[in-house]
């Protein structure tokens, strides 16, 4: 938009100034919004999409306990109660390589991590179904007091300072030519952020040329809420447990070519290669509904914030899905916003303030350079062995079971990394 | 207008001349702005300790607040404030700034002494980096002392910098010549006051500070952003105490 289009607006235009914008009605965005307005604020929150969009039902996500607990504080988990959609705990994760075929009962010892009770009351993690937690959300959004959303709405650009109130507020402008004004913008519009974009932030991103596939996948046997992950050759692979003791959820990534073959191949050649993969330990696996791709692009921002402006979820950090920490580290974020906006209300600073923009940045930087850096590291290890696959993957295998690096893993599983509040 | 007696006309012109820039996150205010949320969590602190209350709907008084960096949070937290500063320009910016923010303040162009003479009274009266400013600083603390009530507490809240090794060679040649934290020339070290010396010129106007804590900048890799209470007070610092 050039700047001549933008002063039009701003003549004609006069808002109300939100305490926080966010932009973005995904599962982040709403995380955001419900966080923000939690805590008080005022909040304007921008989506493409229409209200209630139907969610993906394939798509599922994995949480550890600190991000279910944020959660239930929001209400998403009572949301789900009376949906009667509690999410499925995860009490066992077990870790193999191409050399071990998973099985059942008791862990082997050349499987590389197990961890987790299987009789434990605190399972190590949550699996949901993104549509279930995305329609909780959304009704907790509609009817959240201090939310006004506006849907199909797209923002196209970002300033921060907003043409009425100069340096006291933010600008967002629309696909419509509407302006609104804010203290705060939270950037919550994916991987390719059309924000992040129009503020100049730089963002480091990487095409692993890896595609991820998900499906559901029933299972000839009671998972027994177990989830097995394999870093296997072109990809790592995870089956989670999802709905039922028979139902599994699929996070596949391979080799751009080799996705395609495979999405493109029947249920039975599909169901083949996964047991193949996965091996007879869950009894047949048989590949049910529809089955989805999305090619992968990962990107670490190392600075995301900027005046008035803080990004949040793939906006700032899109991470490989292997170990299923791309929520998690969303809600990091949550987080870590509810404590921004604490600080702000404690000492009566302008929300959008250097000062508190600058504690969010120390605060996110830790934990998301270590998840961005560790699964980025794993999956380059185990897929792209060549010619010196063994060799490597024996490499990866003793970095994934040293101790410093499996205290990492098992500590972010199960509650984060970043500092104990 | 009279000016009064602390006013040194130096110092205005020298505050006249940058007073476009009190909101600049990266202009030559920014460490002032960095160290506000320490201010403000003194003052309710000790608004608590010696008021015994929060500061929503207590009547604030800022001697020389500039463009409205600490006016502005107190404000927000419910409070009623009068912004006071002799400098023309940085007036006009607080009011401005404060439009723009959505927040209602009091701001006038005026020197304490004018405004103590028109019989104001405040529960609260601050003058934080002020008195490092000032000329006649006794006079300016009995100043102060004016507004406080006859018949109930009224506390007083001082911030300002050690006349200490630390303090010279870090808030006046470090910060602003080699850190470019504070804009070069904003300090004279011969203004700057030990905490003892305060406490007793105070005394003498009728001020018992009886706490001093002081203000330590947090260096980290993201630069001086922060400001923690508590320590010895070697450079900036707090201090507080009732109007007798």
């Amino acid at each position: 938009m050039t700047t001549k289009a933008k002063t039009n607006q701003a003549k004609t235009e006069s808002h109300d100034v939100a305490d926080i914008a966010v932009v973005g009605g995904g599962l982040t965005g709403f995380a955001m919004a419900l966080t923000a307005a939690q805590n008080g604020a005022k909040v304007t929150l921008i989506d493409r999409a229409p209200q209630n969009a139907a969610g993906d039902t394939t798509r599922t996500t994995t949480i550890n306990p600190k991000s279910y607990d944020h959660l239930n504080a929001l209400g998403v988990i009572d949301g789900l109660m009376a949906k009667n959609k509690p999410m499925t705990c995860l009490r066992e994760i077990r870790v193999s390589d191409e050399k071990t075929r998973p099985q059942p009962g008791l862990a082997r010892p050349d499987e590389l991590i197990t961890w987790g009770d299987p009789k434990s009351d605190t399972p190590l993690g949550y699996v949901f179904r993104n549509a279930e937690v995305m329609a909780v959300m959304q009704e907790l959004v509609s009817a959240h007091p201090l939310i006004t959303a506006y849907h199909e709405t797209a923002v196209v650009d970002f300033s921060s300072k907003h043409q009425e109130y100069s340096d006291a507020a933010a600008a967002l402008y629309t696909d419509q030519g509407k302006v609104f004004a804010a203290r705060l913008v939270v950037a919550a519009d994916g991987r390719n952020s059309p924000i992040r974009q129009a503020a100049g932030i730089k963002a480091i991103t990487r095409n692993p040329g890896q595609t991820a596939i998900v499906a559901d996948i029933q299972c000839g046997k009671p998972h027994h809420n177990m989830a097995w992950q394999r870093f296997i050759k072109g990809g790592p692979a995870a089956l989670m447990p999802i709905d039922d003791d028979r139902m599994m959820s699929l996070v596949w990534t391979l080799p751009d070519e080799d996705a395609q073959i495979l999405i493109a191949a029947d249920d039975a050649s599909f169901s083949q290669s996964l047991m193949d993969h996965f091996g007879h330990g869950f009894g047949q696996l048989t590949v049910s509904g529809a089955r989805l791709t999305w090619p992968l692009r990962l990107s670490h921002v190392p600075m995301p914030t900027q005046s008035r402006l803080l990004l949040a979820g793939d906006a700032a950090h899109a991470i490989h899905p292997l170990a299923g920490q791309g929520y998690n580290l969303a809600l990091g974020d949550a987080i870590a916003l509810s404590d921004l906006i604490k600080n702000a209300h404690a000492t009566g600073s302008d929300l959008g303030a250097r000062a508190g923009l600058r504690a969010y940045a120390k605060n996110r930087f830790k934990e998301v350079t270590a998840m961005t850096l560790a699964t980025d590291g794993l999956n380059a290890v185990f897929s792209f062995g060549g010619p010196v696959t063994t060799a490597v993957t024996g490499m990866g295998m003793a970095l994934l079971n040293a101790s410093p690096f499996k205290n990492l893993a098992m500590k972010a599983a199960s509650g984060g990394l970043s500092k104990p509040r | 207008m009279d000016k009064g007696r602390s006013v040194d006309p130096d110092e205005i012109g020298y505050f006249e001349a940058l007073a476009h820039d009190w909101w600049d996150e990266t202009g030559p205010f920014a460490a002032l702005q960095a160290m506000t949320p320490a201010r403000v969590r003194y003052i309710k602190r000790h608004a608590d300790r010696l008021l015994g209350r929060s500061l929503d709907g207590l009547n604030i008084l800022d001697i020389g607040c500039g463009g409205g960096l600490l006016a502005e949070p107190l404000a927000r937290l419910g409070a009623n404030v009068t912004g006071l500063d002799a400098s023309q320009g940085a007036i006009e910016a607080a009011r401005d700034h404060a439009a723009r923010a959505g927040l209602k303040l009091t701001y006038l162009h005026d020197t304490a002494e004018n405004l103590a003479e028109t019989g104001a009274r405040f529960d609260i009266i601050i003058a934080s980096e002020v008195v490092e400013h000032v000329n006649d600083r006794l006079g300016f603390l009995k100043t102060m002392a004016r507004f406080g009530h006859d018949d109930q507490s009224s506390m007083v809240v001082l911030t300002t910098i050690n006349r200490s090794i630390a303090g010279v060679a870090l808030v006046k040649y470090a910060a602003e010549y080699l850190l470019n934290l504070a804009p070069k020339g904003t300090h004279d070290p011969k203004k700057f006051v030990k905490p003892s010396e305060l406490q007793s010129e105070a005394r003498q106007a009728g001020i018992d500070l009886d706490d001093i804590t002081g203000i330590q900048p947090q260096l980290n890799g993201f630069g001086v952003n922060d400001f923690r209470l508590g320590g010895m007070p070697l450079m900036n610092y707090a201090a507080s105490g009732l109007v007798a």
